[in-house]
């Protein structure tokens, strides 16, 4: 049982798939924070995982790869903000247009650039290369937890704490707290809001897309349909469930896919995947029973 | 400040308006140096724009600001405030989770390379706290303060900035008679240090103890204004409020019925916990309209809440509607057993813009009619109910179908309270039936009250139109700092009687019950 739950195999496997889901969670703080409703994270993540691919494919370098799956975040999220913040479009509807539409357009590229349907897989995709970090002797245990990994994994737990140091201890992260509580207020306090807001959106697009960048470029040296298959909406949910807090909605992420790699380690030993396949719902759903009771306790009246 | 003038701001000429409403008229007054300036005036007199336009959230339409004896145009709020202006808003303007100091320093942070340091800032504000005699908790999460810790808050932030003109708007009707007292002392030793207060109230007393000059604006003109000595609280209210009674609705006493409404010790807080209103007890009877007379926040409003049954009063408190208690009931239930309700914010809470004539007229209506098989709708007396309504209190309109947001404000009042009145209820809540509408629209509404009265029903009648309230009212009351008063006499008063009354004057309060 023991090893199961702690062995190295479900441990090291989360901290790997933890990747995506913190980086697209861990970024998204600052525009929940301020108060931005926005759950294109689909569309982003997809975007991102298509044009890493292609950037990777075409240069034959998994940065410039990634490079390019921000630049396609920071320009989907600017087409979010032109909608919502300047035209006054419903944030909702703008999400699910561009999370449907994400699914369609990336499909059509992979047809229009590659000709094939489904999945690509191609050598030309070159992925990150796994770090072989130095841990060795009693700490075997956690080299082989933490030690082989590709390099976005390592920055996706080193922008945990950027992130919480940026929304905590600088005057950035104040203001965009204070305007989502209060963005009268702050307005009245001479704060440009609407730079605040695109900022903070240009960040969380920013992210987003390069959390796709994991999914195509971890190993797989491929992109296919659909490829995020729910993770921007487990990063959405735990944004969420840490109220934009970094550390606690890095954490929150860390025990989504804790539970999501459980289930591989089950399933591999037998168990059945009727039952295996409930734990990260099961997980959500403890998370926010937690979180409620702390709500109903925190109630406070002003 | 380098240049010293005698006066720190100049207005002249200032005009605001909006579509056809004149909200500033050719404002113009000198504020001096060190003092405390009273502007003080009724609900819609122009004081809240004027202030908005000095803090540039609005903008005038012609006029100019002078400071320190230049000519300033702002172009957003953060040039007002980098130029000295700053204002404590009556509602604060603060941030629930955060801690007194990052209310304090938001948007003016001291940081070293882009990172707070908290140390330099928590520093800074302390200086300030000690210089003018604050004892802030900085650490402390606002949500934990009260209110008058609040603005104390509000008013370092706004030293923080470095601001020399203080406006503080209605700043004491959110604070206790300490509270008062404790932001008395420090309006005292700010202007002490050299800064200048501008106090909007329309509490006279307050204006009299602290102002050292007093501009009085009504309808948007300056009325008065003189420095503030040998004048009166009654000079003072008449020039506020006092008006000439534009229309003379003969009432002759009804014969008065059974008691409709029983109020008995009613408490109501809102819902930041606040208390409004304490222990008011009094009576309607049927064929009587009662008069509630008060400046806006005294707790008018929440008693008419309560009693309709939107805010849940606190405990011991009862309400009886014809001998029943209906304090545990939801409004419907109410509304079934009599009550009528013509709320004060007509767009908001009396209509559904979007909404046809015929759905509005429905509203409430549907509780007990209108309806077939107990739950559809039946268009022949529903429609017929939307054009007695129409017809009976001239409401301009083509047709039923046609959609609320066409008609203008008097129509949609008079819609408003045609519905409520032709339902036979046998108890009414009126509050501001005539505020904003058009002179015939006035005339046609209180006559339709005073004919309602007669018919033996039981109106509340909440207004701030002291000229309305005694027009119209066979008693008074008075609300005045969270109580409900009855004077002697009070169908005898006068406007000016009834103001000093309000704002907290004129007779002995020990008298009152």
């Amino acid at each position: 049982m023991l090893r199961i739950f702690f062995g190295t195999l479900t441990l090291a496997a989360t901290v790997r798939l933890a990747t995506p889901i913190l980086i697209a969670s861990v970024g998204s703080c600052f525009s929940h924070k301020i108060g931005t409703f926005n759950i294109a994270y689909e569309c982003f993540m997809l975007f991102g995982a298509f044009f890493a691919a292609y950037g990777s494919w075409l240069t034959g370098s998994p940065a410039v790869g990634a490079l390019c799956a921000t630049l396609s975040g920071v320009v989907l999220a600017a087409v979010f903000g032109i909608f919502v913040f300047h035209l006054n479009a419903n944030p909702m509807i703008v999400s699910i247009a561009l999370n449907l539409g994400a699914w369609a357009v990336t499909t059509l590229l992979l047809t229009v650039i590659w000709g094939v349907r489904g999945t690509f897989i191609s050598p030309d995709i070159i992925s990150f290369k796994p770090l072989k970090l130095p841990i060795q002797g009693g700490l075997a245990y956690l080299g082989e937890i933490f030690g082989n990994h590709i390099i976005l994994v390592y920055i996706a737990y080193v922008m945990v704490f950027v992130a919480a140091v940026l929304m905590y201890r600088t005057s950035f992260g104040l203001r965009i707290r204070g305007i989502g509580i209060n963005s009268i207020a702050a307005e009245t306090a001479g704060i440009n809001v609407l730079r605040y807001k695109w900022a903070a959106l240009i960040i969380m697009g920013a992210s987003v897309g390069f959390s796709g960048a994991y999914l195509s470029l971890s190993g797989l040296n491929s992109f296919s349909e659909n490829m995020t298959a729910g993770r921007g909406f487990i990063a959405f949910a735990s944004t969420l469930v840490g109220d934009g807090n970094p550390l606690i909605c890095g954490a929150i992420a860390v025990i989504f896919v804790y539970a999501d790699a459980l289930t591989l380690t089950l399933t591999s030993l037998g168990y059945p995947t009727q039952l295996t396949k409930m734990l990260p719902y099961l997980a959500v759903l403890l998370v926010l029973m937690v979180g409620g009771i702390r709500n109903i306790k925190n109630q406070s009246t002003i | 400040m380098p240049d010293r003038t005698e006066y720190i701001l100049e207005l002249e000429g200032i005009c605001k308006h909006f579509g056809n409403l004149t909200a500033n008229d050719h404002i113009s007054f000198k504020v001096r140096r060190g003092s405390v300036h009273a502007i003080i005036g009724e609900n819609g007199a122009g004081k809240s724009t004027l202030m908005s336009i000095l803090t540039c959230i609005k903008k005038q339409d012609s006029g100019r600001i002078i400071m320190n004896g230049k000519a300033v145009d702002f172009h957003s709020p953060k040039e007002a405030s980098e130029s000295g202006i700053g204002m404590v808003y009556q509602e604060f303007m603060l941030y629930k989770g955060m801690t007194v100091a990052e209310n304090i320093i938001m948007g003016c942070e001291r940081t070293d390379a882009g990172f707070l340091n908290m140390k330099k800032n928590i520093k800074k504000v302390e200086e300030i706290c000690d210089s003018y005699d604050f004892r802030l908790p900085l650490k402390s999460r606002i949500d934990e303060l009260p209110v008058s810790v609040l603005q104390q808050v509000e008013i370092v932030k706004v030293l923080y900035r470095e601001a020399q003109l203080i406006i503080f708007d209605e700043p004491t009707s959110v604070l206790t008679p300490q509270g008062v007292r404790g932001l008395f002392k420090a309006m005292r030793e700010l202007t002490g240090k050299g800064k200048t207060i501008l106090f909007i109230t329309h509490k006279l007393k307050e204006v009299l103890e602290i102002a050292d000059h007093i501009t009085v604006l009504k309808d948007g003109r300056v009325t008065a204004d003189m420095k503030n000595e040998n004048v009166s609280e009654r000079e003072l209210a008449k020039l506020m409020v006092g008006r000439e009674v534009l229309y003379d609705i003969r009432r002759k006493k009804n014969r008065i019925g059974r008691e409709v409404l029983l109020v008995k010790d009613l408490t109501v807080k809102d819902r930041k916990g606040i208390l409004r209103l304490k222990k008011a007890s009094f009576s309607v009877h049927s064929g009587e309209i009662v008069g509630i007379a008060g400046v806006a926040g005294a707790g008018q409003k929440e008693l008419g809440e309560a009693i309709v049954g939107i805010t849940r009063p606190e405990p011991g408190s009862e309400i009886l509607l014809c001998g029943e208690p209906v304090g545990h009931m939801s409004i419907g239930e109410r509304r079934k057993r009599g009550l009528g309700y013509v709320p004060q914010n007509r767009i908001k809470d009396g209509v559904n813009l979007k909404g046809s004539i015929w759905e509005n007229t429905m509203m409430g209506y549907h509780l007990e009619h209108g309806r077939k098989q107990g739950f559809l709708i039946d268009f022949k007396d529903v429609s017929s109910f939307a054009r007695a309504v129409v017809e009976d209190y001239s409401v301009k309109i083509q047709d039923i179908s046609d959609r609320a947001f066409e008609l203008s404000g008097g129509n949609i009042q008079k819609l408003i309270v045609g519905r409520e009145m032709l339902q036979g209820k046998s108890f009414l809540i009126i509050e501001d039936p005539t505020r904003g509408i058009d002179v015939g629209a006035i005339e046609l509404i209180r006559k339709k009250i005073a004919a309602l009265s007669e018919s033996g029903v039981g109106i509340l009648l909440i207004s701030h139109e002291l000229s309305e309230v005694i027009q119209l009212s066979d008693r008074i009351l008075v609300a005045y700092d969270k109580h409900i008063i009855e004077p002697e006499d009070s169908s005898q008063l006068t406007e000016e009687e009834l103001g000093l009354l309000m704002t907290g004057g004129g007779q002995d309060e020990n008298k009152i019950s």
